[in-house]
């Protein structure tokens, strides 16, 4: 939509339109919900971004039905068998997802055409994870997690970081898990997602190679 | 009750290289899964030019 200059002169310091009028201008609902893609896209390579995504979904939805029943539900109902189980599940395909994602998107160069961010995002959702499915493994309040959180705690308070991050306190690792840590990623899969479309898939690295050698194979 | 006895994993150990068998066999099927993601065709990929 084109911009008389009295329009900018109205929205002047006005942040809230001027952030909505950088979306309409940046990521119209053609960009963010496209009925079309590159035919590159059209791999399995480019299928285990989303096929994260979904666990997450699911990670998220098997999550809140966690945190409404409590352990006592998960550890002795086979509903809440079940519920754990799956939870459990989606976590272990969303790191083994998240992996070939990376290792796609690594050997393809995928920081190409200012997509840094689309990258730092990336990378930074797969560490905070990482620090998730801890405190996951944390919470099983079994033995395995009492294991697990007295094998951790010299390594972590030897970081420093034990003052805010103190594995053997239940309470705080339940906050962690529970709250701050699926925001942090929340927040961060959002920006993500976002910059994917807002410069697009990454193209292959001879992606322009490619299209030039059959758009001239055509026009024989 | 629950029973907590499960014996500890295999390793396998050359070198400076120490890992568990079932991590060994998670790499490799990784490995599979991403070569297998570049090689296998895609359901309706052939062609070229923008597609649904």
């Amino acid at each position: 939509m084109s911009q008389t200059s009295e329009d900018r002169s109205q929205t002047r310091g006005n942040w809230t339109a001027a952030l909505g009028e950088a979306a309409e201008r940046n990521l119209p609902f053609s960009k963010l919900l496209p009925g079309t893609q590159p035919a590159y896209v059209a791999s399995w390579i480019y299928v285990f971004g989303v096929l994260t995504l979904v666990c997450l979904a699911l990670i998220i939805a098997t999550g809140v039905v966690l945190t409404i029943f409590g352990p006592s539900w998960w550890h002795t109902s086979l509903a809440g068998h079940y519920i754990n189980s799956l939870h459990f599940w989606s976590v272990q395909l969303f790191f083994l997802f998240m992996v070939v994602h990376l290792w796609g998107k690594f050997w393809m160069a995928a920081w190409r055409g200012g997509r840094a961010r689309t990258w730092i995002t990336g990378g930074l959702a797969f560490v905070v994870s990482i620090i998730a499915g801890l405190t996951g493994y944390l919470l099983q309040t079994n033995l395995d997690s009492q294991w697990i959180a007295f094998e951790a705690k010299d390594g972590l308070n030897a970081t420093g970081v034990g003052a805010v991050f103190n594995v053997a306190n239940l309470g705080q690792i339940l906050m962690f898990h529970v709250f701050l840590l699926p925001a942090v990623i929340a927040a961060v899969v959002l920006g993500h997602v976002l910059w994917v479309r807002l410069r697009g898939v990454v193209p292959p690295i001879d992606a322009a190679a490619i299209e030039a050698a059959r758009s001239e194979g055509a026009s024989r | 009750m629950m029973s907590h006895d499960i014996p500890p994993a295999r390793f396998i150990e050359h070198s400076w290289l120490s890992i568990s068998v079932p991590n060994a066999i998670m790499v490799g099927a990784l490995i599979v899964l991403f070569i297998l993601a570049l090689v296998l065709p895609f359901p309706g990929g052939e062609g070229s030019g923008e597609q649904r």
